[in-house]
């Protein structure tokens, strides 16, 4: 018997894992493109061709300057708390000896909560007068905004719920990292002379770093995606405070139905996310040890 | 307190659980300049010792002295000791210079200091070419050098080694026996070096301290404990292959092997049955003597090593090579009487001579 399968049996165990990638992923991909060139207005079988009007138009427009702003904020805002306090959280952990996978599913339990569920309860912290959110800082006689009216505060709002949620996932990762140095490591440094930040800076962080350029990219995606926390807290409000790009998106398509304009905000998003993962691995490979 | 020696263990005890001591009222005294060798089988504690002398683990009962000054309660950092692990134990994201550097670094010593003591040490260690490089691209042996390198750096009187050699191949290992002991010279550092190799403890060691289960067994130059086994752990474990270690049967007249009656010295104290040691090359196949039937022969070149059954016992002779022997022969053999060493059976300690006295003190033979 032929123990080569032939090209055409090759063809088909290839051909079957392509298939829901091509369904799910690739064709929607390319009619995102194709439909950011036209006035469809996600109703009417008919629409027309018009070049790169819906991007001119985007480049144009205030509230599209705004939520690229927005969410510039809401991805740094995000990314960076939730990266230092995730190690944080890992590094206070690993110290403990009792008690760790408790504390560890507490903190990650968040994760796990859809966002819808926690985001309505947040709404609930944050309201300005029976909330506890306010209640706590008048405790301490600190002021107490209202924390999802006030276009200065909404945004931090939201970003204080997405970081509460992520920072449990974040710190399961790095604990898994920490586990994975050997402790002769901090042992020559003990010998050597190193004192406790000595240790961070030099171990901790720098063996950490795949870890860490992993949440990065995750994070930055995920920040771009946000959406059921900015719906159900804000919807995008005060005054567009809160319109990420992907909630503009929502609202081009799915409230004003302009499909057009909507694809053209989402293939932005999608090559903004692209550029960014591809600077983080250019720029890991001088700072990242494998 | 008088202090002696520039380590001192005193009456130290090790527990991790609180129940049972993993080091058992160890006594230990070090002098400034010696290379002493831990020697014992896996598991006997080693580590553990050199660990609670550097301060990575704490000591449960008992002082440890350095310098003349209780160490107990001063973290490790504060104790400027280097130590070698057996894993070397390296930074896999710095290079060979960062390795190398990091204790001078978080000392925060100047960098054009930190630059020339590396280069120097570099230098001393056959590494300059290799500074730039990561540890994942050196050999073994370059790695354990790096690890040599990030201990001599900084200039401490006190090296401690946890079997530094056992990862590298045997040819290697054996270079980097001379050039430890040349760098001891050169440095004239205290070095511990722990190992379960007898043959790096005895080709090494200005004195090896034998450790079984926690408890040292003998403590004396390499010569004494091969020659004057205080006891019968030492005596099995020295020497390879070891010592025959031979059971008399006590009968009116005295002590017999094999049927043959065996002159016994007087000794020091009655023992109670009485356990005779003699090292294969003390042995030599003969005419007359012991009968013994040859089971096995070991040819090394240099020299063969004859296996066999006698008085139904395992004994091993050695025996130049020209002589030829074979499987299943019956023969003789004699031992030399002046080179045996006598057991009590029940305590397993040496017996000396009354006869012939020598004073424990000359010889340091330690009897714990
Ligand atoms: N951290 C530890 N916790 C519990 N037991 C340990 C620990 N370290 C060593 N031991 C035990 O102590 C004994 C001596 O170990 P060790 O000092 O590593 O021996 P050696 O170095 O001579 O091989 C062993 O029985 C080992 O199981
Ligand atoms: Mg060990």
């Amino acid at each position: 018997m032929d123990k080569k399968a032939n090209i055409w049996q090759l063809l088909f165990f290839v051909a079957i894992p392509l298939v829901p990638l091509l369904v799910f992923w690739i064709i929607p991909l390319f009619v995102s493109v194709w439909l950011s060139f036209t006035n469809w207005d996600y109703i009417s079988p008919d629409y027309e061709y018009v070049g790169l009007s819906n991007y001119l138009n985007m480049l144009a427009d205030e509230a599209f300057l705004q939520a690229l702003g927005n969410t510039l904020l809401f991805a740094v805002g995000t990314v960076i708390p939730t990266i230092i306090l995730g190690f944080i959280f890992a590094v206070m952990l690993s110290r403990l000896r009792r008690n760790v996978t408790f504390l560890q599913g507490l903190m990650f339990a968040p994760w796990i909560t859809p966002m819808i569920g926690m985001s309505i309860v947040w709404s609930w912290m944050f309201d300005p007068r029976v909330g506890p959110v306010n209640q706590m800082l008048g405790f301490f006689g600190l002021p107490e905004p209202h924390w999802l009216t006030d276009s200065n505060f909404a945004i931090w709002a939201v970003i204080i719920v997405t970081v509460w949620k992520n920072t449990g996932w974040a710190m399961l990762f790095f604990s898994d990292a920490l586990t994975k140095i050997p402790q002769s490591l901090f042992e020559v440094a003990d010998i050597e002379g190193a004192g406790r930040w000595a240790k961070i800076r030099h171990i901790l962080i720098p063996l950490v770093s795949p870890t860490t350029l992993f949440l990065f990219i995750i994070l930055t995606l995920d920040a771009l995606q946000a959406f059921d926390q900015i719906n159900v807290l804000t919807q995008g409000g005060p005054s567009g405070s809160t319109r990420t790009l992907l909630y503009l998106y929502y609202e081009l398509a799915f409230e004003q139905f302009n499909m057009g304009a909507a694809t053209a905000v989402a293939v932005l998003i999608l090559v903004i996310s692209a550029i960014l993962s591809f600077i983080s691995m250019k720029i890991s490979k001088k700072y990242v040890y494998y | 307190m008088f202090v002696l020696g520039i380590i001192e263990l005193k009456n130290v005890s090790k527990s991790f659980d609180n129940k049972t001591n993993v080091i058992d009222d160890l006594n230990l005294t070090i002098e400034s300049g010696e290379f002493v060798v831990l020697l014992g089988p896996s598991g006997s504690g080693k580590s553990t010792i050199l660990r609670m002398i550097a301060g990575l683990e704490p000591i449960t009962k008992g002082d440890l002295f350095i310098k003349g000054k209780r160490q107990n309660d001063v973290p490790a950092k504060d104790r400027d000791i280097a130590m070698v692990f057996q894993n070397y134990a390296l930074y896999p994201h710095m290079t060979v210079f960062d390795n190398i550097a990091f204790g001078l670094k978080v000392r925060k010593v100047n960098k054009g200091k930190i630059e020339e003591k590396v280069e120097k040490v570099a230098e001393m260690l056959g590494l300059t070419s290799y500074l730039k490089r990561k540890p994942k691209d050196l050999s073994g042996g370059q790695q354990q050098r790096v690890a040599l390198g990030r201990a001599i750096v900084r200039d401490t009187d006190i090296f401690l080694m946890d079997e530094p050699l056992s990862n590298l191949d045997a040819k290697l290992r054996t270079t980097m026996r001379e050039e430890l002991v040349q760098l001891h010279r050169e440095l004239s550092a205290t070095t511990i070096f722990v190992t379960h190799d007898q043959t790096e403890a005895m080709t090494m060691a200005d004195k090896i301290v034998v450790i079984n289960e926690g408890k040292v067994q003998q403590i004396g130059t390499p010569a004494e404990i091969y020659n004057y086994p205080a006891n019968l752990f030492v005596a099995g474990f020295i020497g390879s292959p070891a010592m025959n270690l031979l059971p008399l049967q006590e009968n009116r007249s005295g002590f017999a092997f094999a049927g043959q009656m065996i002159q016994t010295p007087g000794f020091t104290t009655q023992p109670d049955g009485l356990i005779l040691g003699i090292r294969p090359e003390d042995c030599k196949i003969s005419g007359k003597g012991y009968p013994v039937k040859i089971t096995f022969i070991e040819d090394l070149g240099a020299d063969q090593y004859i296996h066999g059954i006698s008085g139904g016992r395992k004994v091993v002779i050695r025996e130049s090579p020209d002589k030829r022997f074979r499987i299943g022969q019956h023969t003789f053999f004699t031992m030399n009487p002046e080179k045996i060493s006598w057991f009590d059976k029940k305590t397993g300690k040496r017996l000396e001579p009354a006869d012939e006295p020598f004073t424990g003190d000359e010889l340091r033979v330690y009897h714990g």
